[in-house]
């Protein structure tokens, strides 16, 4: 009585809205740290940073990149950039932050609430408040995933929804510019284009489902209407950041990063299977992250899987259903109407009905951006179902009557104890990984004041330079500070330079940073990379988990710098706690620089073309190299662009086989035989995954090929003319589905399949031509069945399956681990053939002066190998005209890299037996293969285990990197041999491969229904042990000739200066430069990472069209060809359209206000 | 003579599915996801027949939803999982089914 007397005041509960953020917060906050993990990075540790690095339309963070949608977030960096710079300790800014999360979010859902079901008493709106902040997607998807922008999103959209209904309930239009203000507020949210698209999705599917509802025209002609402003006004206030969107899908760095970093492929391979692992009816009903609830690894999680919470979870569901099932009402049908819709949404492609999510998703781009269905949709249920939840026990209380306020107190307190305890106890903030796993760390950071010592010494250097970070790593590091950190690198949110610090799939930039460390520690001169990425200093970083990320040891680091200071190439200067700074000496270039001449690359850029170029520059262009006088051209670099593998010849036979060429009951002339085709088809509709997918369409292209060889044995033409264009539909399908995996990351899985689908598609090309040569063929058959093979060796070539000329055999040249390299030669002329010089390291039955027999095009060679004294093994010069030719070898046979006997014998009657073999001059950027001669004579099998360690540091609790389980045989106990690959992070150092053998043992079958898990004890499983006797010969460990050729052809050293310039850097978007007594024309290097966006202008704003390319792998060069001294301008543009944005959203803004006030004092007036 | 043709379509409707269940879960094989469209044909057409109302198919989706709810806490995830997904089509048969009989007649469950 009491207690609904207390909740009838309405500002009481506003109390209860703002008291449990208070005291959440500074539970969280306590001990005066902030907080930081996964992609948010570390924000609130230096605003004033962060708001530089997304204030204009680029970025200087690492190499560059266009900040596109990121400079949403500036309003929001700003502000609390004020407020840190008048002395407000970042971690009252954060806990700021998260209270005002709290309270917005809980204001917003209170009245929306009240908005949708006004008669529903305060007592049950505060549960729709506290079931939205405390339900389970709420505290992982939002809370423990911690991105600022979601956070944001989460608070700003119940809020915004509210106006909008109001808007519609009361039909002002004043709500509309309410919402648009409301926008700019929760800026940052907007970064997210996900949660763009959500908010529109509802406020579209609010006007949908009003206008549907309401019988009134006037009312739906208004909701239409009220869309199309808040539309407007949404669209003005924001231009300036949807400006930035529209030139990045325009302008052209979309198109780069859409085709190379992301596919519809991969895309689709990551919904599919997060679909499969986060779309299970049964989780997504009781919004829960199956992965993150099923885990193990965190102990707290476990308490949510026992069965009486599970059940409980499930009674929560049971409530919000209850409006659905029970009430029929207008609001509950909009709010039951989202959550169905999230649900149907969050489940991805997992059936029921998931083809329609199938077709959306690989119809629209658009939804491409939602490959993760159940964090980004999921929210859509969380926010209905704390609407429904409120409606849902109110309805439940009244049928209890003397049990109801029993009932809501238990359901009150289950919420903030049970849901609400990992709030409490700050668990929401424990991760998985070390240290955030750690309770008393969790998402806790404390940065050392040596980050700060450094950054006043760095930032007391005016020039505009970059630092090279070692170790470098992976996009995600830990530190191990005092409260340490795991999540993005920071480096460049934590110092005030641009730094290369990390790899990412950032297209060109990617290129650089995956082998920019393995240039350093392996090239004889670093100066020309250093150079071409402007870096003064490499900055030695000794305080982040180098094990855990599996990057390099920093001791080896350190040793590498001291060696490289003794030769006089570097020198320590600073060194700040962990932190060390070695300046790179004779550093010549600067951020812009001229050349007059330039090594043109082609196919894959790569900076290590460099040692090619005395004028430091290389121009990866497809297209506009012809408008380069070959004066200008020092050389050019082919790198192939296509690999064939064939590892012995085979013939190719016709046989029966259920995945090649499977058996066939059904001919085409059959009136059963549509089903057939319909029956592949459906079956074909159900397979999600585009490997198994390109699989099934290849089995079925065997299919009808057999009807076709049949049908021509049995002499039906109508059958053969049918299967044939059966064959013909299915060929061009499959091929489509081969250039989608080539396009796709899965590029190397392409090349792995490329061999499995050249010995397949050879025994097709068999059968057409046997097929072909039959007597009794008609004429019209024996034409379409040419054709039809024509245009599948066609397709083989162009889908790099078949190299053009095949694979050349003879005598003196069998098939041998037979391999050919494709390349596409520009200009004609003499170029040489190069490999790195690991061919000649050490690895191989291969030194200088051997003779080697290649295959060029479709002659034979033989050829000397040499060492050209650059790091190179030359297989000497080789004429090539214009256009695409072949390289092919038989590839040398490996080294042994492990010492082994020649035969190793295994018994084993108790515990295990294991022997090691370190593996001589490991390389970490190659990967390897074992293989061995085995013969298990009793019990169970051996396990290979690769370890990144010596064996002297190989305990029984290492965990190996690699492991692969040879046997046991259950039926055929005869000698065999294994082969197998693998590959350490490139940060190790070591290799040892273990063998391991273990007794046979039946405990756990014997005990399985009863207590297997004492099984697990040695004493008591020790009486089921029997003896495993295993021979291996032959052990054999050796690297993997991944190493790709390249063709270089040097013409001339440059002679003429290039002309000298000045500039001044005016902002991140405008540099101004200077151009000196240019005597002919130049190349003008810019080294920022290269984006159509950057244009040349004049001092007046014109723009000149000079040709604009790739330089060294990831710049921007023009080739410019004005003599003279002159100024022009390096514009991003980009921030045109930011700048002109800025002022349309400005003047919106006073409309708005203009517009606000009017009404206001008209009211009045009324 | 139609009856008899409409009730030998729903028989079939269910062997179908029953089929396809079958074929999915013992025989793990393509089409788990045809069962549901099956289910769904076969569930409009019983309502279409037998003039079912939205209450029915809201009540056997809570239901379900029950029965599933207590299969999947006793361990059996997967059967749960299955009814689940049997009750969501309910529910969203349900809930369109109510939404047209809302927009025709516009009464409003009183809740106060």
């Amino acid at each position: 009585m009491l207690f609904e007397k207390f909740c009838k005041k309405i500002h009481l509960l506003l109390i209860i809205i703002l008291l449990i953020p208070t005291i959440l917060t500074a539970i969280w906050f306590r001990d005066g740290n902030i907080m930081g993990v996964a992609e948010s990075g570390l924000p609130f540790y230096n605003f004033k940073t962060q708001f530089n690095l997304n204030k204009d339309a680029w970025s200087s963070y690492a190499l560059g990149f266009p900040n596109n949608i990121g400079v949403a977030s500036s309003p929001t960096y700003w502000f609390f950039a004020v407020l840190q710079s008048i002395g407000i300790p970042s971690f009252l800014l954060q806990m700021l932050f998260f209270w005002l999360v709290l309270v917005i979010s809980g204001i917003g859902i209170f009245l929306l609430a009240k908005e949708l079901f006004p008669k529903l008493e305060n007592k049950f709106l505060i549960v729709a408040v506290l079931f939205y902040w405390f339900n389970p997607f709420s505290m992982l998807n939002i809370w423990n995933r911690f991105l600022n922008n979601f956070l944001l999103s989460y608070a700003f959209i119940p809020i915004a929804l509210y106006l909008y209904i109001r808007g519609i309930n009361q039909k002002k239009y004043l709500f509309a510019i309410l919402i648009g203000f409301l926008s700019l507020a929760f800026s940052h949210a907007q970064t997210s284009m996900t949660s763009n698209i959500i908010f529109w999705l509802i406020l579209l599917y609010a006007s949908l489902f009003y206008i549907f509802i309401d019988r009134e025209w006037t009312k739906k002609i208004f909701i239409f209407k009220f869309f199309m402003l808040t539309l407007f006004f949404w669209v003005l206030i924001n231009i300036w950041w949807i400006g930035q969107i529209v030139s990045y899908v325009f302008l052209g760095s979309f198109n780069t990063v859409s085709s190379s970093a992301f596919t519809v492929y991969g895309n689709y391979q990551t919904f599919s299977s997060l679909s499969k692992s986060l779309g299970n009816m049964v989780d997504i009903t009781r919004l829960s992250h199956n992965s993150f609830f099923s885990s193990s690894d965190i102990s707290w999680i476990k308490i949510f899987n026992f069965p009486l919470l599970s059940l409980f979870n499930f009674l929560m569901v049971a409530i919000v259903l209850i409006p659905l099932i029970f009430i029929k009402n207008r609001s509950v049908f909009f709010a039951g109407g989202l959550f169905l819709m999230g649900m149907f949404l969050a489940k991805g492609n997992n059936p029921p009905f998931g083809e329609i999510n199938d077709q959306l998703f690989l119809l629209s781009p658009v939804m491409q951006l939602f490959r993760n269905p159940f964090e980004k949709f999921g929210f859509l249920m969380a926010f209905s179902s704390a609407l429904l939840f409120a409606l849902g026990l109110y309805f439940v209380n009244a049928l209890l009557n003397k049990y109801k306020k029993v009932f809501y107190l238990f359901i009150m307190l289950a919420i903030i104890l049970i849901w609400g305890m990992p709030f409490w106890t700050g668990f929401v903030f424990v991760g998985f990984e070390e240290p955030i796993n750690n309770p008393s760390i969790s998402y806790k950071v404390k940065v050392p004041q040596y980050y700060k010592e450094a950054s006043k010494w760095l930032e007391s250097q005016k020039e505009d330079f970059r630092i090279l970070v070692l170790p470098l790593g992976g996009e995600g590091i830990t530190y191990k500070w005092e409260k340490g950190y795991s999540g993005l690198e920071l480096t460049n949110q934590l110092l005030p330079k641009s730094a290369v610090s990390f790899n990412t799939n950032i297209p060109f930039y990617d290129e650089v940073s995956k082998n920019i460390e393995k240039l350093f520690l392996t090239t004889t001169d670093f100066l020309p990379a250093a150079n071409a990425l402007n870096t003064k200093y490499i900055m030695l970083r000794q305080d982040v988990d180098w094990e855990l990320r599996k990057m390099k040891n920093p001791k080896v680091l350190l040793s590498v710098l001291e060696e490289k200071q003794q030769k006089g190439e570097l020198k320590k200067v600073a060194q700040y706690g962990e932190l060390t700074f070695w300046e790179i000496m004779s550093k010549k270039k600067d951020k812009i620089y001229t050349s007059s001449a330039t090594i043109l690359s082609y196919s894959k850029p790569e900076i290590s073309d460099l040692d090619f170029s005395e004028s430091n520059l290389v121009i990866n262009s497809k297209d506009e190299s012809n408008k380069i006088p070959s004066d200008k051209i020092e050389g050019e670099i082919i790198h192939p662009q296509a690999k064939f593998f064939l590892d012995h010849p085979r013939e190719p036979i016709f046989e029966i086989r259920q995945d090649i060429f499977p058996h066939v009951s059904i001919l085409p002339t059959e009136k059963i035989y549509p089903l057939v085709i319909l029956k592949d088809r459906a079956e074909e509709a159900t397979i999600k995954d585009m490997e198994k997918l390109l699989e099934y369409r290849v089995v079925t292209l065997g299919k009808r090929l057999v009807e076709v060889k049949l049908s021509a044995d049995l002499n039906y033409e109508k059958g053969i003319i049918l299967a044939i264009k059966g064959y013909r539909n299915l060929l061009v399908r499959t091929f489509n589905l081969i250039e989608e995996f080539e396009k796709s990351d899965q590029g190397n899985r392409q090349a792995a399949l490329q061999s499995e689908l050249y010995l397949l598609f050879s025994r097709h090309i068999k059968v057409w031509e046997d097929t072909i040569k039959k007597s009794d063929l008609s004429d019209y058959a024996r034409l379409e069945a040419e054709d039809v093979l024509k245009e599948l060796k066609t397709y083989l070539v162009r889908a790099y399956i078949y190299p053009a000329n095949g694979f050349l055999i003879s005598d003196k040249f069998p098939i041998k681990r037979r391999v050919v390299y494709n390349f596409e030669i520009k200009n004609s002329g003499e170029y040489e053939l190069l490999w790195d010089k690991k061919i000649l390291d050490g690895f191989y039955k291969l030194s200088v002066g051997d003779q080697i027999i290649l295959q060029i095009d479709d002659k034979f060679s033989t050829r000397k190998i040499e060492n050209d004294g650059k790091g190179h093994g030359s297989l000497g010069k080789i004429n090539f005209e214009k256009g695409s030719h072949e390289i092919g070898l038989n590839l040398p046979d490996a080294l042994n890299l492990v010492d082994a006997p020649q035969e190793i014998n295994f018994k084993v009657d108790h515990g295990s037996k294991v022997s090691l073999f370190p593996v001589k001059n490991y390389d970490p950027y190659s990967s390897y293969s074992v293989d061995f001669d085995y013969w298990i004579k009793k019990g169970n099998g051996v396990q290979i285990l690769i370890y990144d360690k010596k064996p002297e540091n190989i305990t029984p609790n290492t965990k190996p990197s690699a492991t692969f389980v040879v046997g046991p045989d259950l039926y055929d106990y005869t000698p065999k041999n294994i082969f197998r690959g693998f590959k350490l992070p490139e940060g190790v150092d070591d290799a040892t491969v273990a063998l391991t053998v273990f007794p046979w043992n039946d405990c756990e079958t014997i005990f399985y229904s009863k207590g297997r898990g004492r099984c697990k004890n040695e004493n008591f499983r020790r009486p089921y042990d029997r003896t495993t006797e295993v021979d291996i010969k032959n052990l054999n460990v050796g690297r993997d000739f991944t190493d790709l050729p390249m063709l270089v052809r040097e013409d001339l050293t440059p002679t003429n200066e290039a002309p000298r310039l000045e500039f001044q850097k005016l902002d991140p978007t405008t540099y101004q430069v200077t151009i000196e007594d240019a005597r002919e024309s130049f190349f003008l290097i810019f080294s920022e990472l290269f984006d159509p966006g950057w244009r040349i202008v004049d001092t007046d704003g014109k723009f000149l069209n000079y040709p604009h390319f790739l330089a060294n792998g990831y710049a921007n060069s023009w080739y410019v060809d004005k003599t003279g001294s002159y100024k022009i301008i390096l514009k991003f543009i980009p921030q045109y359209l930011l700048d002109y944005g800025v002022k349309i959203s400005t003047i919106a803004i006073i409309v708005g206000i203009i517009f606000i006030l009017y009404k206001t004092a008209r009211r009045k007036n009324v | 003579m139609f009856k008899i043709i409409k009730t030998s379509l729903l028989i079939g409707c269910f062997f179908i599915i029953v089929y396809l269940s079958i074929d999915s879960f013992v025989e793990g094989g393509y089409f788990e996801a045809y069962i549901y469209w099956f289910f769904l044909i076969g569930l409009l057409y019983f309502i279409w027949q037998w003039r079912k109302n939205s209450r029915f198919s809201l009540y056997f989706a809570f239901v379900l939803f029950i029965i599933s709810s207590m299969v999947v806490t006793l361990g059996f995830r997967s059967v749960g999982e299955f009814i689940m997904r049997l009750s969501f089509v309910f529910l969203l048969i349900g809930y369109i089914q109510s939404l047209i009989e809302f927009k025709n007649t516009q009464t409003e469950t009183r809740y106060k």
